[in-house]
């Protein structure tokens, strides 16, 4: 798919047959037709690869149960290649933990996760064609270690000491993407929050990843540089094929990037393109009525996908 | 060399020299790692548990150091495995296991007849009384230690500075925290004879502490931790041979006064 079909919405129908259309319920009735009945709803893990042949990220039946809470339950969807997909729900609502079970770093209950085609648990050597940023990130941040040093602990098949000099025009490359290579010899911790964000995006990306998953990437970045970082991900995504599944909280954000929404509030209640599924019912189902009048969005004649204005 | 460095005539000496400079350098690399992961609790602990160790070791008839390097690692599992697999912080654990094993320490001392002078001299350490055998077996475990610490540098670095996303990258991470206390326990019972139970923790946390006070990036701050820890073994047998003082707390005061300099440095700047 490509980029230009993405973002100027001109076949959302079309464009969203494969994820959309075939939902994870359907391919339940392909694979072994247990959909409907809720106690059954472990489906057949075999062949869904070939089931969804663009899938980049294929998610069936996630249920997450942390010390008898119930984070989420029962959510499925199909990202293909090269799609953006943005997963939105109010605080509380499962969004990184979602995130963070796709990723393994969680166990789940019951359900699988697909990333590249391989299974989350055991990924072996699809990890390096994934990056990744997680919503905070939590380090000592007096501790004496430059942004070039962080981007070489990706690089690590190469060593941390040795041929420095010959790596700093990889990393240089990698920062420039980003526009943060005047951050290249700054102690990580003296980083400003958006500078921080730049640089892990740059670090989620330095090994030319095919899927990008991003946990809230505008958390802790002022409004102005939040548009900036949004506009420097859909760049690198016009530039090559990439996959990105990321968690915002800015529905303006959702529907002028986003290929698909998913609507998350302890279960998956709206899956599909902004413009089409993010209707006030729904919105008010996962946000609560406020939300949902807040957000009404009045859609512009010439844009399909429409825009949020808020009023 | 003799005629610059005088005492380097006495054999003991000469060894003394290689037993501090192969502890200083050890400790000193392996300091930079436990301050990136905080924790100088848990190396205090595993110190202070070689006690039991050593005492163990007498009592039994064996090494004292090779008796100290088993307890030291036991330990260390032990306190890996209980914070891993329970709810307890590690600050609890490492509690528990540290006055634990300097009680079980205290209790083997007086199953000992007679006068434990052997024995005290773990305490604050004894590096004249090294012997050949102790200083070939503190080399050849440096060299194990520090191999693997530059070696996975990148894996360990990545760890301690996120693990979430080391997890995501496909780190073996408990496995790393495993790995990682067995390397300190052994820097800890290799350290024990020269510099002693109460002190060994301070070789190992002041030199990267005073370089953390005036490096700006990762390798200057390894780069100066070994340059502290070494000038710190060096000077401190060599103010000790001279003031007569013992050589452990000698080198131990020499770090803390470097220090005290980066401090003041690192604020100036």
């Amino acid at each position: 798919m490509s980029a230009a079909d993405v973002s100027g919405g001109a076949n959302p129908p079309g464009a969203a047959d494969v994820s959309r259309g075939a939902n994870p319920t359907g391919a339940a009735d392909v694979g072994g037709g247990a959909a409907g009945s809720a106690p059954e709803r472990a489906y057949p893990h075999t062949g869904l690869s070939e089931l969804y042949p663009h899938a980049a990220v294929l998610v069936q039946d996630l249920s997450l149960v942390l010390g008898g809470n119930v984070l989420f339950e029962h959510v499925s969807f199909v990202v293909d290649q090269g799609e953006t997909a943005m997963i939105i729900g109010p605080n509380g609502a499962g969004k990184t933990m979602l995130v963070r079970t796709m990723l393994n770093l969680l166990s789940p209950q019951e359900g699988t996760v697909m990333l590249l085609g391989k299974d989350s648990r055991n990924l072996g050597s699809v990890r390096s064609r994934i990056g990744y940023m997680p919503q905070r990130l939590d380090f000592d941040r007096t501790f004496p270690i430059t942004v070039f040093e962080i981007m070489l602990l990706r690089l690590e098949k190469s060593g941390f000491w040795l041929n420095r000099r010959a790596k700093r025009q990889t990393v240089l490359d990698a920062l420039e993407r980003v526009h943060a290579e005047a951050l290249m010899d700054q102690r990580i911790g003296r980083l400003s929050g958006g500078e921080l964000q730049r640089v892990l995006l740059a670090y989620a990306l330095l090994l030319d990843p095919d899927l990008l998953i991003l946990d809230e990437p505008s958390a802790g970045v002022d409004v102005a540089g939040e548009d900036t970082f949004y506009e420097l991900i859909h760049h690198i995504r016009t530039e090559r094929e990439l996959t990105v599944v990321m968690v915002s909280h800015d529905l303006d954000v959702v529907f002028k990037y986003a290929d698909q929404v998913l609507c998350l509030n302890r279960e998956l209640l709206c899956h599909g393109v902004p413009g089409t599924v993010l209707q006030p019912e729904i919105l008010e189902k996962t946000y609560g009525a406020l939300a949902a009048s807040y957000h009404h969005h009045h859609e512009h004649e010439h844009d399909p996908r429409g825009e949020v204005h808020r009023t | 060399m003799t005629d610059l460095l005088p005492f380097l005539q006495y054999p003991f000496m000469q060894r003394a020299l290689v037993a501090v400079v192969t502890v200083g350098f050890l400790c000193a690399v392996m300091g930079v790692y436990v301050t990136l992961r905080s924790m100088s609790f848990f190396s205090d602990a595993i110190s202070h548990s070689a006690l039991a160790g050593i005492a163990l070791g007498v009592l039994l008839g064996i090494d004292p150091v090779v008796a100290a390097v088993v307890f030291c690692v036991a330990v260390a599992a032990g306190i890996t495995f209980l914070t891993v697999r329970t709810e307890l912080t590690s600050d609890t654990v490492i509690g528990v296991f540290f006055s634990g094993s300097m009680a079980l320490g205290v209790l083997l001392i007086g199953l000992q007849k007679g006068y434990q002078t052997d024995l005290l001299s773990y305490l604050f350490g004894d590096v004249l009384a090294v012997n050949n055998l102790d200083v070939a077996l503190s080399l050849s475990l440096a060299g194990i230690v520090v191999f693997s610490l530059f070696r996975r540098s990148t894996l360990l670095i990545k760890i301690a500075f996120n693990r979430d996303l080391a997890l995501v990258e496909g780190a073996r991470v408990v496995a790393w925290d495993y790995a990682f206390m067995m390397l300190l326990a052994l820097t800890v019972a290799v350290s024990v004879k020269i510099v002693g139970i109460v002190l060994v923790s301070a070789l190992i946390i002041v030199p990267a502490a005073a370089a953390r006070n005036v490096a700006s990036d990762f390798r200057r701050l390894m780069g100066i931790a070994i340059v502290i820890g070494l000038t710190g073994a060096i000077a401190g047998l060599v103010a000790s041979y001279y003031l007569d003082t013992a050589s452990g707390p000698t080198m131990v005061m020499v770090v803390v006064l470097i220090f005290v300099a980066t401090l003041i440095a690192g604020r100036r700047s």
